[in-house]
């Protein structure tokens, strides 16, 4: 019997680049320039090169096998030993999505909502995340075959208004502050990183045909050379001040002589990459209530995005005057919690896989 | 019930049942044998009948027997019956019936003379260049209106009959051996299960065929024209057509079919992508323009530019109502105003256009109450909706939500109302189709034909979002000779 496949190829090529470099554009450049100053390009590359690895890795490993990540777990550590290993990724997914959606939130209520107390202005977000949480996974897919247009959209048209401004003088020389700043920026962005992951979860789920391995890594690269372009802009524009523009997305364009005519005319391209950045933002609550229904093995599938839509929003609102420490936090300590299940984990349970697959043709 | 060989028994049974003063009990004698033909007046050719059935019959010099009504009877459409329910039913749909004393079966003759209105030009889908043919309220009309467009064996008609009371026919009708033959029996299947008083349109099939009840969009096709019937049925598609309706139904629906006009395919390709592009555009600017006006003036004043929000100041200075208000206000009349022109006869409508319009609009904006930017961009809103007429009602609807949410949580309370809809509309499907298809899920293969409009190169093959069995529309060798 043919199987029928939630989602496929082209449409995890368009969700990388609808959904991946979204989130990256608002606080992750001022924060990487702060360290790596004019090298910042190079600690995203290193970025982008180690996720682009390991999902090749991983691709290669276990694409061509019919089996998705939960089948992989469960067959390597059993059931209980893969929601063991769930629950990890669960935290990696709740984790995943604080941080975007506490510097999302500050962005629109600081940026559209300075004339009026914007407080409950961010709660709609929590509602379209559980709705879009509802969904099948092909929904999802569906959404990235429309979005990658807005996304494609507004970041050249962002990019067109702010490229007037550009001084490559900024970015020169290379490499002057030496290696460290560079890998410490580099660090410091893995929170925003790691999105590899969301491959290991599309794994099994379409129909891997041939080539297909090619064309989702270079629209992996695509999405992360989108976000390299961004930031080598930002600080040929903003040079030695870069890291004092907060909200690079905002602040990018701000120069641009059609601005000074008629207005904040990169609005409308921040508010393209914003309808975007709703399903981007909502991705890693979405995966997280998936694992908790995988988990629980729940039969009311509503249950766990409500939990964990309301879980989000509790820590948005209880600790909103600590928004600062959780930034450290997570830019710091939680860092390392995102390379080892965003890059090395996949890494192991891919190989696992391939285990299982030895053991599989052995059997028959 | 079983008939009787009785002619008073069966008399006696047919006047207790249906008895009624538009209903006739003709009697009459058949070489002495004594005989009634029953029928109801006013739905029965009465010439035909007197001249087929009657005076045969009359003149007969031998027994009568089934077989003198095969032999004598030329009337094209017979049917023996034994049973009273059905000699019944037949009665009621306009047929003629004859009972003859010592004959225990009643038979039935084909004489239905039903009024109906003349084929005219729909007034939902008029066209400039293009056939002006529209459906009626008759279905052996419409049946013979899509004979005529579709000569081919493969054209078939599967009747029903729906409705306890109404007994309205129904017909599915499909090319058989391009439609997908397990969705022809599931709509047959749900026809058939239907169970209601009365089917008095097409609409009240819809409900029944739509398989989201709460759904605020169209889950079901329609057209009142033959012309996009026939093409709709050639993509693969299943129509179902209701006697009584000029509406007939299509499915599986796919939100693109509202967006292409009959128009964008007897003109040019390049008009046609224009004018889809423009519709796109117009509605895209109906449903978001209160909204984003509302939120900028209340939220965002910096998305405007100076000279322009200037002007915003010096008009709305003085109004009574907040941003808000003032456009739910303005767009409360405008609805109204909208529903009593199509409510009303035709010729208040004129007056109604023009107080409504012209007085009650200027009148407004000179009394102060509502602002002149306002009323511009409600009255654009409006024309622009009708751009697309068949989705008028659900994108009011979901114009007058985007206006509460701009006007209560700005621009980024827009954005997610909008990525709500957009998540709605992309994991809706009907009979496995997805609503947004060719866009989401993108069939590359229909985007020829989506906004953008093939030449006819490019329209090979039917469309992959309809599932079908025969995929080539237009021949190799055709499709090269006009290379």
């Amino acid at each position: 019997m043919n199987r029928i496949f939630p989602l496929k190829t082209r449409q995890i090529c368009l969700f990388f680049i609808a959904f991946l470099p979204v989130n990256k554009l608002f606080i992750m450049p001022s924060i990487v320039a702060a360290t790596a100053r004019q090298d910042m390009w190079m600690s995203a590359l290193i970025n982008m090169a180690i996720d682009a690895a390991t999902l090749a890795v991983i691709m290669f490993i276990c694409a061509k096998r019919n089996i998705d990540f939960y089948g992989i777990l469960e067959n390597t550590f059993g059931k209980t030993g893969s929601k063991i290993i769930l629950s990890f990724y669960f935290v990696f997914f709740m984790l995943k999505a604080v941080l975007p959606i506490s510097e999302q939130r500050d962005f629109v209520t600081l940026t559209f909502y300075f004339t009026r107390p914007g407080g409950f202005i961010f709660l709609p977000f929590f509602l379209a995340a559980f709705y879009l949480c509802l969904k099948p996974l092909r929904c999802v897919g569906r959404c990235a075959d429309l979005l990658f247009i807005p996304t494609i959209i507004g970041f050249v048209f962002l990019i067109f208004l702010s490229f007037g401004n550009f001084e490559l003088g900024a970015l020169l020389p290379f490499g002057i502050n030496g290696a460290a700043p560079i890998f410490e920026g580099s660090y410091i962005a893995s929170p925003w990183y790691g999105d590899c992951v969301y491959y290991l979860f599309f794994a099994g789920r379409y129909l891997h045909k041939k080539k297909d391995g090619v064309k989702i890594l270079l629209s992996y690269i695509a999405a992360c050379a989108m976000v390299l372009i961004f930031i080598v802009v930002f600080y040929g524009t903003f040079s030695v001040i870069a890291f004092r523009q907060r909200f690079a997305i905002n602040e990018i364009s701000k120069y641009s002589t059609i601005i000074n005519n008629i207005g904040r005319f990169d609005y409308l391209s921040t508010f393209m990459l914003l309808i975007s950045g709703v399903v981007s933002l909502s991705l890693p609550l979405y995966f997280a209530g998936e694992i908790m229904n995988r988990i629980t093995e729940i039969k009311k599938p509503w249950i766990f995005p409500l939990i964990v839509s309301a879980i989000t929003l509790a820590v948005l609102v209880v600790l909103e005057q600590y928004f600062a420490s959780i930034e450290k936090f997570i830019t710091g300590y939680a860092s390392a919690y995102f390379i080892l299940l965003g890059n090395l984990f996949p890494i192991v349970a891919a190989l696992f896989s391939l285990k299982e697959k030895k053991h599989e043709i052995y059997q028959s | 019930m079983e008939l009787e060989k009785n002619l008073g028994d069966n008399l006696a049974v047919l006047k207790k049942k249906i008895g009624s003063d538009d209903v006739s009990f003709m009697e009459f004698k058949i070489h002495g044998k004594n005989a009634v033909l029953v029928f109801v007046n006013d739905i029965v050719n009465k010439e035909a009948a007197g001249e087929l059935i009657l005076r045969p019959l009359s003149e007969l010099e031998c027994d009568f027997s089934p077989q003198v009504v095969a032999n004598n009877i030329f009337s094209p459409e017979k049917k023996e019956v034994l049973t009273v329910e059905e000699t019944i039913d037949e009665i009621m749909t306009g047929n003629v019936c004859l009972l003859v004393d010592g004959t225990a079966e009643s038979f039935l003759f084909g004489l239905r003379k039903f009024e109906k209105r003349a084929i005219a030009e729909p007034p939902t889908s008029t066209v400039i260049k293009g056939p002006r043919e529209g459906f009626v309220e008759s279905l052996p009309v419409n049946i013979s209106l899509m004979r005529r467009r579709l000569k081919t064996p493969h054209l078939k008609f599967v009747n029903m009959v729906v409705g306890r009371y109404s007994k309205t026919p129904v017909a599915l009708c499909y090319i058989d051996g391009i439609a997908d033959k397990k969705l022809v029996a599931l709509l047959k299947k749900k026809i058939s299960a239907i169970d209601i008083d009365a089917v008095l349109d097409s609409s009240y099939v819809t409900k029944f065929l739509g398989e989201h009840e709460t759904s605020l969009f169209k889950q079901i096709g329609n057209t009142e024209k033959p012309d996009i019937l026939a093409a709709k049925i050639l993509e693969g598609r299943v129509a179902v057509i209701v006697d009584g309706s000029p509406i007939a139904l299509t499915v599986p629906y796919l939100l693109l079919e509202d967006f292409q006009s009959p128009s964008d395919y007897y003109g040019s390709s390049y008009s046609a992508i224009f004018a889809r592009l423009l519709r796109l555009f117009a509605v895209t600017l109906s449903i978001y323009l209160p909204a984003f006006f509302v939120s900028a003036e209340l939220f965002h004043l910096q998305l405007l530019p100076l000279s322009f929000l200037l002007t915003i100041a010096s008009s709305i200075k003085g109004i009574p109502l907040s941003p808000s208000y003032e456009m739910f206000f303005t767009l409360a009349i405008f609805e109204i105003l909208n529903e009593a022109s199509v409510r009303m006869p035709k010729y208040v409508g004129m007056v109604v256009s023009i107080v409504g319009g012209l007085v009650l609009g200027e009148t407004a904006v000179a009394a102060g109450i509502i602002s002149a930017p306002t009323l511009m961009i409600i009255a654009f809103s409006g024309i622009c909706l009708y751009t697309v007429p068949e989705l008028e009602q659900a994108f009011s609807i979901i114009r007058l939500i985007f206006l509460i949410v701009g006007g209560s949580v700005g621009l980024y309370g827009l954005i997610v109302a909008s990525v709500c809809l957009f998540i709605y509309l992309v994991s809706f499907e009907n009979y496995s189709t997805p609503l947004m298809a060719p866009f989401a899920p993108i069939v590359k293969e229909d985007l020829k034909d989506g906004i953008y409009k093939g030449f006819l190169s490019q329209q090979q093959k039917r469309p992959y979002s309809i599932k079908n069995i025969n995929r080539n529309r237009i021949s190799d060798k055709c499709v090269k000779e006009h290379e």
